[in-house]
């Protein structure tokens, strides 16, 4: 009886009920769970293991990345139509235009620097000691991780705490470094902090990654006069950057200042690495993150600063809000 | 013949595994909903298989799949993996006892976006320790159910609802 033996209705005769999802497939989700756990609390086994992977699979990453170069441009496209970018595109033109006339200005400068150069006799001393091309083997964007991989590691000078360049500005700065690749914490990830200076003010805050696209402004004084415009540059407290790296612009107010970070999402196939190791350099992760935050806490607020013209401040802003 | 449908486990998950590299060597967006709908595609594909040739997709295969994904798009280890396992989970626990009609699987489609959002909201909160922003993953989670119907229909049109595999051939004999 082909029929009845088939059947999964299993008429005519009793069986036992199988369940569709099996044990093997329970299982495999509590691994799951447990290698998560595990990755939040930064177990060193598991942190070990994932650089090793990671180093196996940047080279072959790094290749289709290469090879579909065209493709992520059509990506980027896409998404930035899809993107909230209103008037983004005329500032880009208006910027272009600018640099255009900036490039040929820069190319006549070139041109008398190597006629100088040549009189002088001298050879020329570029810094290329100093930096490190990187090429980009992935890169992700996501809530829980913003980072980029890197096919460059120990072997070819890197270090972790190296200030990272795009096309636009600053991105962030190399951590868990082995000997084939490295990563790159940008500066919108979550676990991003980074000593900076406010405006002309130079008011002292700490930029905070949101896993966005975006940054806020955290312990920033209540006395702070902030305003929509003002440039954000890192301070060198704590060693984590060099002083007066361009970090972004302050945008908006949304309980805390947003930045719109210089070195934007961008699908980067190459960055610039700049060797600088400084005391908060290993200041990566979560935990190096809380850490870094309760002694800041524990920082006595500064006096108001009340010499500077009379701006828009946060508890300007915060009254505004209210009344609205 | 039914060994042929488990051999089917290789291949497919081969190509899950270079359409995740693929993916990430192609996609970087800046936008969330972008994003999740990029990861969603091969999930729709897991869900798919997950119906209609259980077999072909092993759970092991798409644990070992989600990793790849995190290794590749350096998310969390374990991340993918759990929200893969637990949206083909929600996939397989559809009725079998209930007759397999289209009207069922769309809603089914409806039961899975509606796992998998809670899903991934559960463990970002958890991993964030706060509550994200729930914005990006309606919208996406809109899209994957409109993917998803899309592709019950298209099938259904085209006349491929009643696949011919071990599970559903005996189906068919049953009820005559």
């Amino acid at each position: 009886m082909p029929v009845l033996r088939d059947d999964p209705f299993a008429r005519g005769q009793l069986r036992r009920r199988r369940y569709a999802v099996s044990g093997c497939h329970c299982a495999l989700i509590f691994l799951a769970i447990a290698l998560l756990t595990l990755t939040r609390l930064e177990h060193s086994s598991v942190i070990q293991m994932q650089a090793q992977l990671r180093d196996l699979i940047a080279g072959p990453l790094g290749g289709v990345r290469q090879q579909l170069s065209s493709v992520t441009k059509f990506w980027q496209k896409v998404d930035y139509v899809l993107s909230e970018n209103d008037g983004e595109l005329d500032r880009l033109r208006a910027e272009n235009r600018e640099l255009v006339q900036w490039k040929s200005r820069a190319e006549v400068l070139e041109r008398r620097l190597a006629d100088v150069s040549l009189l002088v006799g001298q050879r020329r001393t570029s810094k290329k000691h100093d930096r490190i091309i990187a090429s980009v083997a992935t890169a992700t964007h996501g809530r829980l991780s913003r980072s980029l991989l890197l096919q460059s590691g120990r072997s070819d000078g890197v270090q972790d705490g190296f200030p990272v360049f795009g096309r636009y500005g600053l991105l962030g700065r190399t951590f868990e470094t082995t000997d084939k690749s490295s990563r790159v914490l940008l500066l919108s990830d979550v676990n991003s902090r980074v000593p900076v200076l406010v405006g002309g003010n130079r008011i002292r805050a700490v930029a905070l990654g949101d896993g966005g696209s975006a940054a806020r402004l955290g312990f920033v004084s209540e006395e702070a006069t902030i305003s929509i415009g003002d440039k954000v540059i890192t301070s060198g407290a704590a060693g984590v950057f060099p002083a007066g790296l361009t970090v972004g612009t302050v945008v908006s107010y949304r309980g805390q200042f947003i930045l719109r970070l210089e070195g934007r999402n961008y699908p980067e196939l190459y960055v610039e690495l700049r060797r600088y190791v400084g005391p908060g350099s290993k200041l990566t992760g979560f935990m190096a993150a809380n850490a870094f935050e309760r002694q800041l806490k524990a920082i006595p607020k500064p006096p108001s600063d009340r010499s500077g013209s009379r701006r828009l401040g946060a508890r300007d802003l915060k009254r505004s809000e209210r009344l609205q | 013949m039914t060994w042929l449908w488990h051999l089917l486990a290789v291949p497919s998950t081969l190509l899950l595994v270079v359409l995740a590299g693929a993916q990430f060597g192609a996609v970087e967006v800046s936008s969330e909903f972008f994003r999740l709908i990029c990861f969603l595609v091969p999930l729709m594909v897991m869900v798919v298989i997950c119906l209609r040739v259980p077999s072909a997709l092993p759970s092991i295969a798409i644990f070992f799949f989600g990793l790849v994904l995190d290794l590749s798009s350096q998310e969390p280890l374990g991340y993918w993996p759990l929200v893969l396992l637990i949206g083909t989970a929600l996939a397989k626990l559809h009725p079998t006892r209930t007759p397999d009609s289209l009207a069922i699987r769309l809603g089914w489609w409806m039961v899975v976006t509606a796992g998998l959002l809670c899903c991934f909201v559960i463990i970002e909160s958890l991993y964030l320790v706060r509550l994200p922003e729930f914005g990006s993953f309606i919208g996406a989670m809109i899209t994957f159910l409109a993917a998803g119907w899309a592709v019950e229909l298209l099938l259904a049109l085209m006349g491929l609802v009643r696949l011919q595999v071990p599970e559903s051939s005996s189906l068919v004999r049953g009820e005559k």
